[in-house]
């Protein structure tokens, strides 16, 4: 006991007991000083400013609007117009809504898109929301970035043909459109100062701020991470434990706000656009995709790019069967069942080949075990991501069926 | 007879057994006794502390209290049955002054972990000035309660303080100088930052310069201090969050996993105690200390950045009453954690990495009866609020501490 030998052993010749007294009195002084609650405080750079209207919860942070096309509520509204307008292809019988489809969340419901010159699109039809929120757009693409870029597909493609506008027939179709007594009012309420403001890049900005603003945070799985526990059933809450756990890896593709880790919005300095293969098919065992289907090597040719796509939101995914980029799964149990397998084996024909060896595959794709139990509350959880409100949204709605 | 008592106080404060977690009192105690011949040995003490909690803090994850970055061993108490703490220490001295000790630990669920490992020296420089070099893996002496252990306390949670600020307990490899004179101990540590809230490497580390003053008059006997602590940290994660504490796997335990923060922190604390003797069986004791940590860096995840400005003070007081074999000791403790983050992503990260603020101060306030039922061998009564989350928690506890000599 060394102390008490130190102390022990010493005599007491200190005469400064006031000294802790006044000590004592210094700190209760300080103490007092530390007043006030904490409190956390923001400063957003400016970052969230908006002209807009998003309809967007606190905890959802905003897209980002590209600063050659601003959101606006009237470009907002216009783009509505033409997204639901026929006339807005060259044989004036498609419009974005017809393999956009509120009521499934925007799909088709077909295993891949029929064009309106009836060619076939080799991929299945995205469901739109919170597209604003991919660092992407479509299935595999990595340098398409941007609404504005992207929306040019469907409108001018050849390969395949979608809405067919081309060389020979844009000119008429402005012409419908300029015929139409609401884009005489819509579009220069969009576009304001522009002498004739009924022109393709102007149709184009206002569709993409359109699906820009397609955007919802209200499913019953929103509510319950924003605290109302009763929101899912038990089931569901036991699908999420899975959903977000090691064994099913599931959320390290699918995981944050918008369930693809190929997300970006206002808040990111740093962008990330990752792209995986998930075994769907290995042609000859040589890791080959279908021809016309190869994902991310059909732009970068690079071989280790075959049959890598983008992890693809799952809102609203009980909606939009059927499902993969080429809408090769009827059903959330078969893929449930394709991840628990570590891949699919297609057994015999032009494709045949076991995905689950596939060289490029990810390595979170591993395969695992799943009772039917598990696979209840799996899906459960996934059905808890739809968002009803959205698909009764008036706002995305057809605004030609009212007057 | 008063001088006995006076010195058996200032020993049970100190811990029962060991002067080595006490290090600014323990130097000059070598230099001025001539007892050296008797501490020329190998010296082993041991303790351990087990309670029964009726409540956890920390549901399903890990502690995080809202408003500040922890990490390290800071970690909530658990419902049940748990080993609050066992150690068991060498300390060998030889009469050159030569010294060297080890500790092993075991915290909670943690496995049995070497906590400290050191060797130095002391030596006069002249007739007032001694000093004291160690080496080695060691506990912070910048503050007396940085090194205490559950079963030396009153309280089997640990010090909430220590907890948000120094990831439990600051326990790091380095090398300390100490000088004292009178009973005066200035020291100063240097640390390879290890240890939360600093990270070794390139840039991280850490370093603290304390200074203490032990004093007594006829009834009164304190210890009077403060420090100054500053670390540097660099891509540091909370590694809570990874290990094998990590007990619930969800949304938010995954990203905030993935959060670093880059950045120093830069702390300062006086710390108190006052003893009184009132009658020989009676003995009053005051202790605090008043903690200002100041954090500055950015946080960042794989596409997120923001400063984050963290003005954080608080305080814990605890008068403790001792009567025979009785102890009573109440504990109050609070925090001010004010935080302003700068950047897009500041509304986010605060959410993901937990320090949005909850509206109020954290507060904890704990009382605590002690029965000795052996020189040894205490029972240990805990009422406990833990105000530290959104939702308040109260709890008791019971448990046994025992620290001895052997
Ligand atoms: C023939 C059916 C069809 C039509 C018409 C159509 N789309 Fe699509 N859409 C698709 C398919 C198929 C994909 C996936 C394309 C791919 O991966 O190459 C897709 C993808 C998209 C995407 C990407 C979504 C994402 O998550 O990256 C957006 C945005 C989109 N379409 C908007 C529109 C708009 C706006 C229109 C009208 C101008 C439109 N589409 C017309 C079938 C169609
Ligand atoms: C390695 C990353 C990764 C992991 C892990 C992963 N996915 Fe996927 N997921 C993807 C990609 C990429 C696609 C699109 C694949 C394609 O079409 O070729 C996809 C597609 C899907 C689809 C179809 C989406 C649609 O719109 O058609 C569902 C449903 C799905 N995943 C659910 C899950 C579930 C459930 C798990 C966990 C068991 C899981 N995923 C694990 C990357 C992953």
């Amino acid at each position: 006991m060394n102390d008490v030998l130190v102390i022990a052993g010493k005599p007491p010749r200190y005469d400064q007991a006031r000294i802790p007294g006044l000590f004592l009195i210094a700190v209760v002084a300080l103490l007092t000083a530390c007043g006030g609650e904490s409190k956390t405080t923001f400063d957003d750079l400016g970052v969230n400013r908006t002209a807009f209207n998003w309809y967007l919860p606190d905890s959802a942070p905003l897209p980002v609007e590209p600063e050659i096309n601003p959101m606006t509520e009237a470009k907002f509204q216009l783009g509505r117009h033409l997204f639901y307008d026929r006339r807005l292809s060259g044989n004036g019988t498609q419009s974005c809504a017809d393999c956009h489809q509120q009521s499934i969340g925007f799909t088709d419901g077909l295993a891949v898109s029929v064009g309106s010159t009836g060619e076939l699109h080799p991929r299945n039809a995205q469901p739109l929301l919170n597209v604003a929120y991919n660092a992407t757009l479509t299935w595999g693409n990595p340098s398409l970035r941007t609404l504005e870029q992207q929306i040019l597909v469907p409108l001018f493609g050849e390969f395949p043909v979608e809405q067919g506008i081309n060389d020979g027939n844009q000119e008429q179709i402005l012409e419908r459109l300029r015929d139409e007594s609401r884009y005489q009012e819509l579009f220069p309420d969009a576009f304001p100062e522009q002498g004739d403001p009924i022109d393709y890049n102007n149709i184009v900005f206002a569709l993409a701020s359109f699906v820009r603003g397609m955007v919802s945070f209200n499913s019953d799985f929103d509510r319950y991470e924003r605290g109302d526990s009763s929101a899912l059933s038990a089931s569901a809450k036991r699908g999420r434990q899975l959903f977000f756990g090691e064994d099913m890896e599931c959320f390290h593709c699918h995981g944050g706000y918008n369930f693809s880790d190929s997300t970006f919005d206002r808040t990111q300095t740093f962008i990330e656009r990752p792209f995986h293969n998930t075994g769907l098919f290995n042609i000859n065992g040589t890791g080959a995709f279908p021809e016309n289907n190869r994902g991310v090597f059909e732009v970068t040719e690079d071989p280790s790019d075959m049959g890598k796509f983008r992890a693809p939101t799952l809102r609203n995914i009980a909606l939009t069967a059927p499902y993969m980029h080429d809408g090769s799964m009827n059903s959330l149990e078969d893929v449930i069942e394709f991840y628990a397998a570590g891949g699919r084996n297609i057994e015999s024909g032009p494709n045949a080949g076991d995905g689950r060896f596939n060289p490029f595959k990810d390595g979170f794709v591993t395969g695992f075990e799943v009772t039917n139990q598990e696979k209840a509350d799996l899906i459960a959880f996934l059905n808890s991501l739809t968002d009803e409100t959205y698909l009764a949204n008036d706002r995305f709605s057809n605004p030609w069926s009212t007057p | 007879m008063f001088r006995v008592t006076l010195a058996t106080t200032m020993a049970f404060l100190s811990t029962y057994t060991l002067a080595h977690s006490d290090q600014p009192f323990d130097i000059e105690s070598h230099s001025h006794t001539g007892l050296d011949s008797v501490l020329s040995q190998t010296r082993i003490s041991a303790g351990l502390s087990t309670s029964y909690r009726s409540d956890t803090v920390a549901e399903n994850s890990v502690w995080q209290i809202p408003g500040v970055l922890m990490g390290g061993d800071a970690h909530a108490p658990e419902k049940d049955f748990t080993l609050d703490d066992a150690s068991l220490m060498l300390d060998w001295k030889d009469p050159d002054g030569v010294f060297a000790g080890l500790e092993f630990s075991k915290h909670g669920d943690h496995d049995l972990e070497l906590e400290e490992a050191y060797a130095g020296m002391d030596f006069e420089v002249t007739d007032h000035l001694s000093m004291e070099i160690t080496a080695g893996s060691m506990k912070g002496a910048f503050s007396p309660e940085n090194g205490t252990h559950a079963y030396q306390r009153p309280f089997s949670d640990n010090n909430l303080l220590f907890d948000a600020f120094y990831g439990g307990h600051y326990v790091d490899e380095g090398a300390r100088l100490a000088m004292s004179s009178g009973n005066l101990t200035l020291g100063t540590e240097l640390w390879r930052g290890d240890q939360f809230p600093a990270t070794s490497g390139t840039g991280g580390e850490a370093q603290d310069i304390y200074l203490y003053w032990l004093g007594q008059s006829d009834t009164i006997w304190w210890r009077l201090g403060g420090w100054i602590f500053h670390s540097r940290a660099e891509n540091r994660k909370d590694d809570r969050l990874s290990d094998d504490h990590q007990h619930g796997t969800t949304t938010d335990t995954s990203v905030a996993a993935g959060i670093e923060f880059d950045g120093s922190q830069n702390a300062a604390g006086i710390h108190v105690t006052l003893g009184w003797i009132l009658q020989d069986d009676w003995q009053l004791r005051l202790s605090g200390e008043v903690h200002q940590v100041k954090v500055d860096g950015n946080l960042t995840d794989s596409t997120r950045l923001a400063t984050l400005e963290g003005r954080y003070n608080g305080y814990w007081i605890q008068p403790e009453l001792e009567f025979q074999q009785h102890q009573i000791a109440l504990r109050y403790a609070t925090l001010n954690l004010d935080n302003h983050l700068i950047g897009a992503a500041g509304k986010s990260l605060a959410n993901d990495a937990g320090l949005t603020d909850m509206g109020q101060n954290p507060e904890w306030l704990g009382l605590s009866y002690r029965y000795r039922l052996h020189e040894n061998l205490a029972l240990r009564l805990e009422w406990i609020e833990n105000m530290t989350q959104e939702s308040d928690k109260n709890y008791g506890a019971v448990g046994v501490t025992w620290g001895a000599s052997l």
